[in-house]
């Protein structure tokens, strides 16, 4: 467990120092959905369950990076249109991306 | 559009809001790994795209752009408002990649050649070198007797390991 807190944070401390440093911030933003999380969780179901294993989670992820999309849209439609705060507007709209990742998962892959 | 490094910008950031990152990245995929223990690989797998970086750094850009406009004695509001949803524009982008990622992985995973797998053995850990070999320990105190057996690569994925076949010492 602690490994695995140790390698998710790590990964994705590097994929927002990356998105830190580069300039313009249209394309540091493509940092924002890094696949830090897929990188570190794949790694280690490869490693302790398998490929079979890691392939299916791969699989669901489609899912997941298209509610990722979704999510990251309605920030952006937010934020330009109505300046909210970017944690209530961010953390709030959580929220949507569950509400998209589930619908997606049980019309596709339930 | 040129893409520039600016290594200064790390000057930025602040200690507290790179135990953070750490943190939030941590506890994401701590998290995952635990839905996908207990509900499986298929509702885990969405996690995996869980947006852990985007909060955090949509703070950050705020806060920064907002303390720069405010060194200059200007609200810096709206400003900050607008590099959010740039940044957010270009996650949106980043969303698609991470969609044609995911494809690719699960197109490609299963074409890759045997990955060592690791097993637990009497409270230790073993590399299982051959996929289509599951490994289980079998006899019981100190004994260090593993039983190798030709099943299935879904035996060592499912947790429920054979329990009879040929034994090695």
């Amino acid at each position: 467990m602690l490994f695995r807190f140790l390698i998710g944070g790590i990964v994705v401390s590097a994929f927002s120092a990356l998105g830190d440093v580069l300039k313009p911030k249209s394309f540091a933003g493509l940092f924002g959905a890094a696949p830090s999380v897929a990188l570190a969780t794949l790694a280690l179901a490869v490693a302790s369950e398998g490929i079979s294993y890691a392939a299916v989670e791969a699989r669901s992820m489609i899912c997941g990076a298209v509610a990722l999309a979704i999510y990251t849209y309605l920030v952006m439609f937010i934020m330009a249109r109505y300046k909210g705060s970017a944690l209530l507007v961010s953390a709030g709209l959580l929220s949507s991306w569950l509400l998209a990742a589930f619908g997606l998962w049980f019309v596709l892959l339930k | 559009m040129t893409v520039k490094f600016q290594f200064a910008a790390l000057r930025l950031t602040r200690w507290y809001e790179l135990v953070l990152r750490l943190l939030f990245g941590g506890v994401a995929t701590v998290l995952t790994g635990l839905v996908a223990k207990h509900f499986g690989p298929v509702v885990g797998g969405l996690f995996l795209a869980f947006p852990a970086i985007f909060p955090s750094t949509a703070t950050l850009v705020e806060k920064h752009v907002r303390e720069k406009r405010l060194k200059a004695s200007l609200d810096g509001s709206q400003r900050a408002a607008n590099a959010v949803a740039i940044e957010a524009r270009g996650a949106t982008l980043g969303g698609m990649g991470l969609l044609i990622f995911a494809a690719l992985t699960t197109w490609l995973l299963p074409l890759m050649p045997a990955a060592p797998v690791l097993v637990r053995s009497h409270g230790r850990l073993a590399w299982n070198f051959n996929p289509l070999l599951a490994v289980s320990p079998v006899g019981g105190g100190n004994q260090r007797i593993l039983a190798v057996h030709l099943e299935g690569a879904a035996a060592s994925t499912n947790g429920s390991l054979p329990t009879a076949g040929l034994c090695i010492s």
